[in-house]
C-alpha cells in the first residue's frame, strides 16, 4: 500500500487514429494539490475522464485509491468529488432541489451547514433555478455541491474556464476550504497559470497528450529561464545553445528560453560567441507558453524534463 | 434513498409528457366514449371463426379511443427516450448523473422504471378509467368485454417498444446511417409482427420479445458507453 491517491500507468487513449493521451504516468500523493496544465486539446480532459473511468483507455491503466478506475465501485466514487468543465447541472432544478438530490447520494457525508454557508458566501438564493444562473454562479453552486459532500479526492476539469477574476478568486477560496481539511487531495486541470500558482503544490504539464513535466511549481520556475544575448555580428549560431526551447532573433540580438540548463553553461556559451548576456525575468505564464509553444517555435527542442 | 431521489428526478423530467398525454387521452377519449358507437352492426356473413383481437373492440364505444391510445403511446415512448437518453448528451449532464455512488445498471433500471411508471400514470390509468366508464356509465352501446382492457394494455406496450428502440438509437455512438438506424428499422418490423398474430397471447409474446431484443443491447451499451 502506498501513499498515492491516484496513479496512472502508461495511460494511453486514441480517438480513432489520433492520439489524445500518450503513455501518461502520473502519481498524485495524498494531501497534494496537483495542477494539470496544458493548452487546449492537450489531453487534460481525456486524462481526467480516463482516471474517473468515464472513458476506456486504449492502453495502460489508472488507479484511484488503489482501485482500477475502469471499474470504480459506487462506494469509492462517493469519496471522489468531480467538477466538470462548463459546470453542466440539471437546468430545471432549483438550487434547493439540486441540494436534496445530491444529498441523497451522500447521506452520511453531507455537510448541510457548509453548503448553506457557501451559498451565503456566494450570495445565492436556494430558490433560484439553475437555468437562471450565470456561468459563474453555476460554477459556485457546483463547487458548493461537490465540497459539501466532503470528498477525500477532488478532481476538477478546468473549473475556472470562462469565469471572471472575482468569481475565480471566490472559487479558489472555496478550494482552499477543502485543502485546509486534513488529508484532502485535489487534482485540477487549468490553463490559467496564476490560479495554479496560487494553490498548486505540484504540477504536471501535458502537451499534445505527452507528459512533459512533473515537478513542484518551484522546480518548474527554476528550470525554465530566459536570456537576452547581444552578439557582435548578426550571424548567430543559435542551434548550439544548450537546452533551447524558444528563441526570437532581431539583428544581433537573441532572446532565448532554455530548459534545465545551468547558468554557467549559458555564460560559457555566450563567452565562446563573444556575446553579452543578461537574464530576463519570466512570469510563470511566459514559462508555460514557451515550454508548450508551437512546434515551429521549438523545433530545436531536444530535451525533455525528467518525469 | 438515492434510488428514490433518482427515480423522483426521472419522473419529474418525464412529467410534462405524462401530463400532456394524459390530458389528450382524457379530452379525446371521453369525447369518443360518450358518443354512440358508429359500427354497432356486423352482418352474419362477415362473422369470422378466428378471433380478431380488435373485433370486439368495434362493438364498444371505446373503439375510437384505441387509435388515439396507440398514437399517444408511440409518441410518449419516443418522448421519454429522448428526455432520458438523448437529452443528457445534449445538455452534457451525463457525467453529473453518472459520477455518483450508484452503478450504471441501477441508473438504467431507474430510468426504465420511470418510463414504465410514466406510461402507467398517463395512458394506463386513463385507459382503465375510460374502460370502467364505458362498462358502467355508458348505456347506449354494449359494454366492452374485459379483454378489451388488455388490448389497450397491448397498445400501450407498443409505446414501450418504441421507447427501447429510440433509447438504443440515442445511446449508440456510431453514425446514424449504420448501427443507429438498426433500432428504427427494427421497431417498424416489430410493430408489424406484434400486430400480426390473431391471439392476444401471441401479440404480447411478440411485444415482449421485441422489447427484450432492444433492451439487452441498450443495457449493454449504456453500461459500456464512454461519456
Amino acid at each position: 500500500m502506498n501513499d498515492f491517491v491516484l496513479q496512472t500507468f502508461q495511460l494511453t487513449k486514441y480517438y480513432h487514429k489520433t492520439p489524445a493521451l500518450d503513455h501518461l504516468n502520473l502519481c498524485v500523493p495524498k494531501g497534494c494539490v496537483y495542477g494539470l496544465l496544458g493548452r487546449n486539446g492537450s489531453g487534460k480532459t481525456t486524462a481526467i475522464k480516463l482516471i474517473l473511468g468515464l472513458l476506456a483507455p486504449t492502453a495502460g491503466r489508472a488507479e484511484v485509491f488503489g482501485h482500477p478506475s475502469d471499474n470504480l465501485p459506487p462506494s469509492l466514487r462517493s469519496r471522489i468529488g468531480y467538477i466538470t468543465e462548463g459546470h453542466h447541472l440539471e437546468r430545471w432544478m432549483t438550487i434547493r432541489e439540486l441540494e436534496h438530490f445530491q444529498k441523497a447520494f451522500y447521506p452520511d457525508q453531507w455537510d448541510r451547514r457548509f453548503f448553506a454557508e457557501m451559498l451565503d458566501y456566494f450570495e445565492l438564493s436556494p430558490k433560484r433555478k439553475i437555468k437562471t444562473l450565470s456561468n459563474g454562479q453555476r460554477a459556485q453552486v457546483n463547487l458548493a455541491l461537490t465540497l459539501a459532500a466532503n470528498p477525500e479526492l477532488l478532481i476538477m476539469d478546468d473549473p475556472m474556464l470562462g469565469l471572471d477574476a472575482a468569481v475565480r478568486r471566490q472559487f479558489l477560496e472555496g478550494m482552499v476550504h477543502l485543502i485546509q481539511k486534513e488529508g484532502r487531495t485535489i487534482l485540477f486541470s487549468s490553463h490559467i497559470l496564476s490560479d495554479v500558482e496560487r494553490v498548486a503544490d505540484r504540477i504536471a504539464v501535458i502537451d499534445k497528450g505527452v507528459l512533459r513535466a512533473d515537478c513542484t511549481l518551484e522546480e518548474f520556475r527554476m528550470q525554465i529561464r530566459k536570456y537576452l544575448f547581444e552578439f557582435p555580428q548578426p550571424n548567430i549560431p543559435v542551434d548550439t545553445l544548450p537546452g533551447l526551447i524558444y528563441s526570437k532573433r532581431n539583428q544581433q540580438m537573441l532572446e532565448a528560453t532554455v530548459v534545465k540548463t545551468p547558468e554557467e553553461a549559458i555564460y560559457e556559451w555566450a563567452r565562446r560567441h563573444q556575446a553579452a548576456v543578461e537574464p530576463v525575468p519570466m512570469s510563470i505564464e511566459d514559462q508555460f507558453i514557451e515550454f508548450t509553444g508551437p512546434k515551429q517555435a521549438r523545433k530545436l527542442f531536444s530535451w525533455e524534463m525528467p518525469v | 434513498m438515492k434510488y428514490l431521489a433518482l427515480l423522483r428526478k426521472e419522473i419529474r423530467e418525464c412529467l410534462p409528457w405524462v401530463l400532456l398525454a394524459a390530458g389528450i387521452l382524457f379530452i379525446f377519449g371521453f369525447q369518443i366514449v360518450i358518443q354512440p358507437t358508429t359500427f354497432p352492426y356486423y352482418p352474419d356473413d362477415e362473422a369470422k371463426e378466428e378471433i380478431d383481437p380488435f373485433y370486439l373492440f368495434r362493438w364498444s364505444s371505446l373503439s375510437g379511443a384505441g387509435s388515439i391510445l396507440l398514437f399517444l403511446s408511440l409518441c410518449l415512448g419516443a418522448a421519454f427516450s429522448i428526455r432520458q437518453f438523448w437529452f443528457p448528451s445534449f445538455t452534457r449532464t451525463w457525467t453529473f448523473l453518472l459520477h455518483r455512488n450508484i452503478t450504471r445498471t441501477a441508473v438504467f433500471f431507474v430510468k426504465i422504471t420511470a418510463a414504465v411508471l410514466g406510461f402507467a400514470l398517463s395512458l394506463l390509468s386513463l385507459w382503465t378509467l375510460l374502460f370502467l366508464y364505458s362498462v358502467f356509465a355508458v348505456d347506449y352501446s354494449p359494454p366492452p368485454m374485459p379483454h378489451v382492457w388488455l388490448e389497450g394494455l397491448f397498445l400501450i406496450s407498443q409505446g414501450l417498444v418504441v421507447y427501447f428502440a429510440s433509447s438504443l438509437s440515442s445511446v449508440l455512438t456510431a453514425k446514424w446511417y449504420t448501427t443507429r438506424l438498426f433500432p428504427v428499422i427494427f421497431v417498424f418490423m416489430s410493430l408489424y409482427f406484434c400486430f400480426y398474430p390473431k391471439t392476444p397471447a401471441l401479440n404480447f409474446l411478440c411485444t415482449g420479445l421485441s422489447m427484450l431484443i432492444l433492451a439487452l443491447p441498450l443495457w449493454q451499451e449504456f453500461r459500456n458507453r464512454q461519456f
